[in-house]
């Protein structure tokens, strides 16, 4: 996660009227966002254009090393420019806003877990307990769409992937 | 719907089919068969395959599900393949092109499957848009000879099938390399395109893909990498004939393997069931249609082709 | 021609032709509007159950799926801006916004109408000149695609909102990832991490996890928040209400059908170009990607119209212009019928049916759309938590459906928060998945024109079109400098 709070993440009430309970909010310098931003993808270009050195094999105008070497400097250009621009103009841009930040870095775990669980379960046994899970995690508190959104999918998966479009699910 | 047809009859015969010892190849097959393809559906070799795999259900009497895992170059079809019991209820699907995916990706060999049987053998021909001046190999020998790196041959892909053959041809013709550039297109078919486009002057390519545009008058075939001239394309004379004499045991093939340690005898049961599909009309009308040329083959010569063609094929690509 | 139009009509009008477009039309929306699942897919798997049809009631149905699939992309596109056919995601450009405006029922209302003319005057235009059109399109070698990949590049450039810096970074990201893999001309293998990448990072999981994981995270951060309340549910699909995009709508079909016949470059390509030429031509241009319906009407008269386009070098040389055409090969092959220069002259009332199928089947697909969207704008009531499920479900199912494999889910989950991340600090999904469209078209076919021509960039330069094309994209690229200096 790139994501690190800066000013101390700070609670607030959205929307009082419907919701009483207050929501995490969290606040990231947009200013070093961006630079982390930048940090990370010139970091992919860095790889790809250090290793196309290690391509380059042949005596061709191009060959399999120039278009990642071109495509990962200029990267590195780029975010090299964004950052020097991130920092002189920083002042101006609001902050990067990431409300309930919790159930959003559970959601994305979950997300990357999902197909390991799937290997080691078969799917129809994960989804069963994960799309709930996931429900809830996405902020549903109505137990009636707890339990239908996960009948709901594993009617689509058996009958329109199983069935019709002849998928074998594990 | 027609599928729901098939399926009650395919659920009917299972059940009709008494599950018996699965080692001396009498029992098979014990219940549905899997078909692991490696390629997306609907291209040339997963038509073959569920053709095959329609053909076998009615002559065994259980499903055969076929199952598209393409992706790695046959790579991910592999590692699913092996991960299956070896009884003879999964199969897959295997053409030329594995042999180059074992080496890139060092991952599997030849050896980590068993070559059950080969279906079809495609031979390769060189041709040319019908307006070319090259009229003969000969031709096309001369002319590459007059002005090095002023003509390219279109084909798929890069140390693959067909750059083998073009190098078998190369040689026996006496050709340096560099004198005809080598353009590598994603697909066979994409090179005869950019041939009849006049983007590359040469294309080698399989009869199939070239028949109709020969009859429409767009392509003409300079030679066939065969030992006799073939029935679809009786016009086109074979390499011999044009002069040059070359090992014409390089073909494409398309065929079935088997988990490694599959006893022999579900591998022979399982081609005899292939061998009399490919007798039936339905099968031969289709192979005729798709302009392919049959070329059955069981386990021990399947094996030994193969094992021919990948010492050929690391010859000419290292 | 018209004897063989009319003796196709005969053929066309039966029970069973009837009955496999509906079918057609049922598949086409299903797998249309689930991102990871194409036409091709749908298409493909449907195969064997041709077996037993008629080959007319067969190839009606595949074509009716194909073009069915195409209207439906745009629906997820727009509700919640993840394009179920790459080529819709030039239509969430404006679509998302409208629908976040509350709009949605007038966005999709405009995506139905033009899809259907779009679709119909490129279906004409297959009719009368897919014989002179696919040969013309034989034109195109490795140069001109390797110039015509330019020109998209350039397009999303300049096109895509938010700053264009950020939008460049987006685009060069996806122009080094799209390297990985094996080399398809050297055979080298590159960044090769895990043996599973040889083919590169598989492209419909990553626009999955782009567009429409990205946007499951972001539903999840605004929680049980209402969704922006629709202002009607009134379908607005009316000709009237497209009337002053007439222009582009027209021109749009023609760039679309156009674009669609040369073999390989296909729906996206042509939204983004016919998008690209609007935004200049119109009066509000500027208002582009801000939800200017305009932009709609663009992009998906475009993507419409190059699918009968893709059908044109399909049924007069048997040259399959996408993925879908291809699968169509395989499925008229299954019927004794070889598609190819032949066709025409042996069995003329083949591509005929193809055609009439195609236009019985569009008043239909109109149909569907036109009860469907009350149903689908409704869809912005349901609470938040339960669309953001139902979607990522959806995705990753289509995910792993795409190559029946969980490494697909993994592909589609990592870059799902990738472009959740990127999105936080304002780089959009758009310009890195067209970047992943382009970038391996740009680099294959140039490096295909220089060998060809023994390593000299003048016999790229030689070609007309392909230099037209490269002076096009040089405009592209320039033309934001001109207008500034005007402003300024």
């Amino acid at each position: 996660m790139a994501t690190r709070p800066v000013t101390s993440s700070e609670e607030r009430c959205v929307d009082p009227a419907r919701r009483p309970a207050p929501e995490s909010l969290l606040n990231v310098s947009s200013i070093l966002y961006d630079l982390v931003v930048y940090a990370a993808l010139g970091g992919v270009g860095l790889v790809f254009f250090v290793g196309a050195f290690g391509l380059s094999q042949d005596d061709d105008a191009i060959d399999s090393g120039t278009v990642p070497m071109i495509a990962g400097g200029l990267l590195v250009l780029l975010c090299a420019i964004g950052a020097v621009q991130a920092v002189r103009t920083g002042g101006t841009a609001p902050e990067v806003e990431v409300e309930r930040p919790f159930p959003v870095l559970i959601a994305m775990v979950m997300v990357v877990l999902f197909p390991i669980a799937m290997d080691a379960l078969g799917y129809y046994a994960t989804a069963a307990i994960w799309v709930p899970a996931f429900a809830w995690i996405a902020g549903s508190r109505s137990w009636v769409a707890v339990l239908l959104v996960p009948v709901g999918v594993l009617a689509l998966a058996r009958f329109v992937f199983e069935m019709i479009l002849g998928t074998p699910l594990p | 719907m027609a599928f729901l047809r098939t399926a009650a009859f395919a659920a009917a015969a299972a059940a009709c089919a008494a599950p018996t010892s699965a080692q001396d190849g009498s029992g098979w097959p014990n219940g549905d068969v899997t078909y692991i393809l490696h390629v997306e559906p609907g291209g040339a070799t997963d038509v073959l395959a569920r053709q095959l795999s329609s053909g076998m259900q009615q002559e065994l009497g259980v499903n055969v599900v076929v199952e598209n895992r393409p992706g790695g170059s046959g790579a991910r079809q592999m590692a699913q393949l092996l991960r299956a019991r070896p009884d003879g209820q999964t199969i897959g699907s295997v053409t030329a092109s594995h042999l180059g995916m074992f080496e890139q990706t060092g991952q599997f060999d030849i050896d980590s499957v068993e070559w059950a049987c080969n279906v079809i053998l495609d031979p390769y021909l060189l041709a040319v848009r019908d307006d070319s001046d090259i009229e003969s190999l000969e031709d096309l020998v001369a002319k590459a000879q007059e002005n090095p790196g002023n003509l390219s041959i279109a084909g798929f892909g890069q140390n693959s099938g067909g750059q083998v053959a073009w190098m078998i041809f190369r040689e026996a013709a006496g050709l340096e390399d560099g004198t005809v550039n080598w353009i590598p297109y994603d697909s066979v078919g994409d090179a005869v395109v950019a041939t009849l486009g006049n983007h590359s002057e040469v294309v080698i390519a399989y009869p199939g893909l070239v028949r109709q545009h020969v009859e429409a008058g767009t392509l003409r075939v300079l030679g066939v990498m065969a030992d006799e001239r073939l029935d679809m394309l009786p016009n086109a004379p074979t390499y011999a004939e044009a002069g040059y004499d070359v090992n014409t045991n390089w073909q494409q093939f398309r065929g079935i393997i088997m988990p490694s340690e599959t006893p022999i005898e579900i591998q022979d049961a399982v081609c005899d069931a292939v061998e009399t599909i490919m007798q039936t009309p339905a099968m031969e009308q289709y192979i005729a249609d798709a302009e392919l040329v049959p070329g059955f083959m069981p386990p021990e010569e399947f094996r030994s082709f193969v094992d021919a063609q990948n010492e050929l094929s690391t010859s000419w690509t290292q | 021609m018209i004897a063989h139009l009319a003796e196709s009509l005969g053929y066309v009008f039966t029970l069973n032709v009837l009955l496999g477009i509906a079918a057609g039309i049922a598949v086409g929306y299903v797998v249309g509007a689930m991102p990871g699942l194409t036409s091709s897919i749908g298409m493909a798997l449907l195969i064997p159950f041709t077996f037993s049809m008629d080959p007319i009631a067969a190839i009606a149905m595949l074509v009716t799926i194909y073009m069915a699939a195409d209207f439906a992309g745009a629906i997820p596109a727009i509700l919640v801006n993840a394009p179920g056919q790459p080529a819709a995601a030039v239509t969430a450009f404006d679509g998302f916004v409208m629908t976040q405006r509350g709009e949605a029922g007038k966005a999709l209302s405009i995506s139905l109408v033009c899809s259907l003319i779009g679709a119909f005057i490129s279906t004409i235009l297959l009719m009368v000149s897919a014989q002179a059109m696919a040969s013309a399109a034989l034109v195109f070698g490795p140069a001109e695609y390797f110039a015509l990949a330019a020109v998209g590049l350039s397009l999303i450039a300049v096109l895509s909102t938010g700053s264009a810096l950020k939008s460049l970074v987006g685009l060069v990201f996806g122009l080094t990832v799209v390297t990985i893999g094996i080399d398809p001309i050297s055979g080298a293998s590159r960044y090769l991490f895990h043996w599973s990448l040889i083919d590169g990072i598989p492209f419909l999981p990553a626009l999955i996890g782009l567009f429409a994981v990205s946007e499951v995270f972001l539903m999840i951060e605004q929680g049980r928040k209402a969704m922006p309340e629709a202002i009607s549910t009134r379908r607005e699909a009316s000709f009237r209400n497209v009337w002053p995009f007439r222009r582009t709508i027209l021109r749009s079909s023609f760039i679309g059908y156009a674009v669609g016949v040369i073999p390989g470059a296909g729906a996206t390509i042509a939204s983004l170009i016919s998008y690209g030429v609007a935004k200049k031509l119109s009066p509000t241009g500027d208002s582009f990607g801000r939800g200017n319906p305009e932009g709609i009407a663009a992009s998906e008269a475009a993507n419409n119209a190059a699918v009968s386009g893709a059908l044109a070098p399909l049924l007069a040389l048997g040259v399959p212009g996408s993925a879908s055409a291809a699968v169509l090969i395989g499925g008229l092959t299954i019927h004794g019928l070889q598609p190819g220069p032949m066709l025409f002259a042996n069995d003329p009332t083949v591509p005929y049916s193809i055609i009439i199928a195609l236009m019985v089947g569009l008043p239909f697909m109109v149909i569907v759309g036109f009860i469907g969207i009350p149903l689908w704008v409704r869809m912005i009531r349901v609470p938040r938590p339960v669309v953001a499920t139902v979607v990522i479900s959806i995705a990753m199912l289509g995910a792993y459906a795409s190559a029946n494999s969980s490494f697909e889910m993994i592909v589609t989950a990592v870059f799902g928060v990738i472009g959740y991340l990127l999105r936080k600090a304002d780089i959009h999904p758009a310009p890195i998945v067209l970047a992943l469209v382009l970038g391996y078209m740009l680099e294959a076919n140039l490096r295909r024109a220089l060998i060809a021509g023994n390593d000299s960039f003048f016999a790229i330069l030689s070609k007309p079109i392909a230099a037209g094309l490269l002076f096009l994209t040089l405009l592209v690229l320039i033309s934001p400098l001109l207008a500034r200096r005007r402003k300024a």
